[in-house]
This record gives C-alpha cells, structure tokens and sequence, in this order.
C-alpha cells in the first residue's frame, strides 16, 4: 500500500504556464503525457469526466455491497482503475484494483480500503481544481460566421457515432461560443464528452444554425 | 491502387475509456463506438467494421459473449479485448471466444497504434484474399463460389421476411461460334465487356452480377419484384446489344447478344411439423428449384429465338 498523498504535494498543484502540461498532484506527469498523447486539453477534459464520474464513488459503491450488488460495484471499480491509470492516477488505480479484488469480502472489512479510495479521489479533485474550466470560463470566443459545411459534417459524425464529432467540436467550439448561451452551450459540451450523441444532435437542431457567410 | 479508410468500432461501456483510445487511435481510421455488446452487433449489422476493440467487462452482455456472438456472424472482422485485467484467465477467454489480441490498462499509445497497425494491414491483406477467392479472375465480378454463398444468404433472409427474390440467367447467344470464328482472345474480350455491362445494371445494393461459368452468368436481385427483374433484363439486352459486338457467325443479329430466363418468387417453409405458409405452385420452395426454373425460361427464350427476356416459373405475382 503506498503512503497518504501528502500536504506538500498540493503545494506542487497550481496551474503554472498555461502551455505546460499540468502538474496535479497525484497524477503521474509524463505517464499522463504519454496517455493523453501530449494534448493538454484532451487530458483536462477526461480528468473533468473522470471527476464528475467518479468523486462519490465512495458511496456509490458502499451502498451496491450494502445491497448485495456485488458485480456493479466491482464494474464501477473496474472502470475507475482503468480510468485512473489513463490518466496517470497511479496510486488511485492500485488502491482501486485492491478494492476491486477484495470485493468477495464485505462491508466493515471493506470500509479501509474504501476510505482509502475516497481520499485519494478528494486529494485528486482538490488538486485538479485549478485546472478544470467552468462554462463561463471558455478561453477562446470566436465571432466569425458558424461554417455551414463544418457544422453539417459534425451533424453527420454524430448520427453515425463517428469520433470525429470530438474533432469537429472542438474546431468549431469557439465559433459556437461566439453565437451562443454559455450555459445552453455547455449543455452541448456535456452531451459530446459524455458521447450523448444523440441529445448533441437535438441540440444543433434546436439551437445551431449556420450563420451568413 | 487506393483503399478506402478503414473503420474501427471502439466497443466500451465507460464514455472516458473510448475517448482515450479514439486519442490515441485518431489518424488511423474512421473510428465509430458501440456502448454495449448489443450495441455493437447491431451496429455491425448495419455497417461492417474492419476492426473491433472489445471492453471485457461491461453488463447485461460482457466482452466474451459479445465476441463469441460477433465471430458467429462476423467471422472476417477480428476483434482486439482492451481492458483493465491483468488475469491471465481473462487472456485465455478472451483469445478462445475468438479475439486476436489482448490489450491491457492503462493503455501505451505507441504499442496499441502498432497493434491496430498491425491488424488493420492482416484484415486489409484477409480482405484482398477473400475478394480474389470470390472474384471470377477473368472478368473480374463475382464467381459462382460466391453466387452460391449469397443465394444461400438471401435464400434464408428472403424466406425470414417473406420478401420475394429474383434470379436471372443470362447466356450469351452462339457464344461457341463466335470464339471459334474470332478465336479465344477476343472471345474473353467478349466476356469481359458482357460481364461489365451486366455488372453495370445490376447495381442496387444487395444484388450481384456473376459467372456462373463458359459464356453463362446470373444476376441475383433480392427484394425484386417480377416486374422489376424484367426491367433490369430488359436493360441489360439493351445495353449488350448498344456494346455493337460484331458477331459475323449469329444467325439472329450482326452483333452480339443474349438470352435471360427469369425466376422468382418468395421462398416457402418445407416442414413436416409446420405448415407456416400455404404452399403457392408459383413460390420456389428450395434455391434448385429457383435455378431450374430460371434455367428452363433460359432455354425458352433461346428456344423462341434468342436475344430475348423469358420470365418463367414463379415469374408471376401470387394470386
């Protein structure tokens, strides 16, 4: 088992140039490089997920093995461990496999490991904080006209849950902040990170039109 | 020669896990998800795939069902298991269900690039091979291997839906005089511009032009109404006749032309413990039967004089 993330670490937390790749801590630097293929952006928005996924799984999965529910809580586990480690949350995946594994047992033997679990998910979520953008925080507002063909093209690849909607979204990200609600907009974000594919597209329909040339 | 992109169809229960692998996998091909293994056969059944990567665990239906299931249906399309399991039995179940890799979490960029790499050129080389194994290697489109293989299909799936199917045999008329009068050479000519002529008009999706063998070939048209069998009959005469090949040595034209017998209808059960439909005298109740048919309405047409369509037995709308 390894040791407690330490206080001295957090002090390590800050965002610093706003090229660099993040430093958080708990979160190992140049493996979460290596994952996220060196693309800052693309790593924040799967440890937004992986946040807003996983920061009470502590409960979500006491009450599965409190109601028997053993499979789900192991698959929830699982998908943490697996999640952790693409994102270079080591300790978190180790503790996370140990859980997993112990799972046959039950809950008072459990209640260590879980809490263990638990508090490297908060130590995460503290040290991510920094980070991870809100809504109205979007760094780039483009006013230029929405490119009618870009847009039909993003329209199609979500029909067809072709990826490259994630692509595409994020070309036209700044033009669609330029023309649209910010928290409406985010509705829209939320539904392509969480490959809500289907709600994305009933959102263009209701809300994106191509604007003039 | 140029390959479309290929398609990979990322199989994962969790939205975070296919993301990450759609970064690590972007550039490499057009790359679609599934969110269950339901999910992903039914996407499989609308589009085929030229790779799989297959989350072991997911609920309802885990990895191992859904690849067992895939390798029944989609024998071609090799299926990659990604997952966060280091257990060596979950290796072995994965690779006895049919996989072709086994791919551990937290993933490599740079190891599973190689891997898809590598799999992607075997499915693309596989895919050479099975077009050659299906191809008549002389004009090019189908051969009767393949013929047999998609009425078989279209047979079953005909006789599932109770949807009609057409058969349509073709001849090329006094096909032996002309090899002889302009030899071997322009007598394949021939049958390369024929074949290209019927594979031409034969175009809607699911329907097949092919040899069937010498100077014979068959069109299977699913779904195909009588009415729209004769029409497509009809144009191919049309067109081979507008090829203006001459053929010195016919007796009914002064270029070339051909024969087509037309069969069809909507298969019917043969049963002894069922009587699901009741048989109709005009519906073929097994493929040789809608062979022999189409085969007799071929020789009818050439027995009234060739260059000509002859729709035959099962030819005609139920009453």
């Amino acid at each position: 088992m390894s040791k407690p993330i330490e206080l001295s670490e957090f002090a390590n937390s800050t965002p610093n140039s706003p090229d660099e790749f993040p430093v958080i801590a708990g979160i190992d630097r140049e493996r979460a490089k290596i994952n996220s293929c060196q693309n800052q952006d693309f790593f924040l928005g799967m440890l937004a997920l992986f946040i807003a996924e996983f920061e009470h799984v502590g409960e979500t999965v006491r009450a599965e093995i409190d109601r028997g529910d053993l499979t789900a809580a192991k698959r929830r586990l699982h998908n943490l461990r697996g999640n952790a480690g693409n994102l270079g949350a080591m300790d978190l995946m180790s503790s996370a496999q140990s859980l997993e594994l112990s799972i046959p047992h039950t809950l008072p033997d459990l209640n260590i490991q879980i809490e263990e679990v638990c508090s490297r998910i908060q130590a995460l979520v503290q040290a991510a904080s920094p980070w991870l953008s809100r809504p109205n925080e979007k760094s780039t507002i483009s006013t230029d006209p929405i490119d009618a063909e870009k847009l039909s093209t993003l329209r199609e690849a979500l029909l067809q849950r072709n990826l490259l909607a994630l692509t595409l979204y994020s070309e036209l990200e700044a033009t669609f902040s330029g023309h649209h609600n910010q928290e409406s907009l985010y509705d829209l974000e939320q539904a392509i990170r969480q490959l809500r594919f289907e709600d994305a597209v009933s959102w263009l329909d209701e809300h994106a039109t191509p604007t003039a040339q | 020669m140029t390959y479309p992109e290929q398609k990979i169809l990322i199989v994962d229960d969790d939205p975070m896990a296919i993301q990450s692998l759609y970064k690590i996998l972007e550039g490499l091909g057009e790359i679609r998800f599934a969110i269950s293994g339901q999910d992903c056969l039914d996407s499989l059944k609308k589009e085929a795939v030229d790779l799989v990567l297959l989350d072991a665990n997911m609920p309802m239906m885990d990895g191992y069902s859904t690849c067992r299931k895939m390798k029944r249906e989609f024998p071609d399309i090799p299926v990659m298991f990604v997952t966060a399991s280091h257990d060596p039995s979950d290796e072995i179940q994965a690779l006895e269900a049919g996989a072709v890799d086994f791919i551990t979490k937290p993933l490599n960029p740079p190891v599973i690039q190689a891997r898809v790499n590598t799999q992607l050129q075997l499915k693309q080389h596989g895919d050479k091979l099975r077009a050659l194994t299906k191809s008549d290697p002389l004009t090019g489109i189908a051969n009767r291997r393949y013929l047999d293989e998609q009425i078989e299909l279209e047979w079953r799936r005909s006789m599932r839906n109770q949807s009609v199917l057409s058969l349509l045999m073709i001849d090329i008329d006094f096909f032996k005089a002309y090899n002889d009068h302009y030899g071997h050479i322009a007598g394949d000519a021939c049958l390369r511009k024929i074949a290209e002529t019927i594979q031409a008009t034969v175009n809607r999706a699911g329907e097949l032009a092919a040899r069937y063998g010498g100077e014979e070939f068959a069109a299977l048209l699913p779904q195909s109404s009588p009415e729209r069998a004769c029409e497509v009959a009809d144009k191919i005469c049309v067109a081979v006749r507008e090829l203006h090949i001459p053929h010195a040595k016919s007796c009914i034209s002064d270029t070339v032309t051909v024969s087509i017998g037309i069969a069809g209808g909507t298969p019917f059960f043969h049963s002894a413990n069922y009587v699901m439909i009741e048989e109709n005298s005009r519906d073929p109740g097994s493929i040789e039967e809608l062979f022999t048919w189409a085969d007799e309405a071929l020789y009818k047409a050439k027995q009234t004089g060739r260059n000509r369509v002859i729709l035959g037995h099962g030819g005609m709308p139920s009453a």
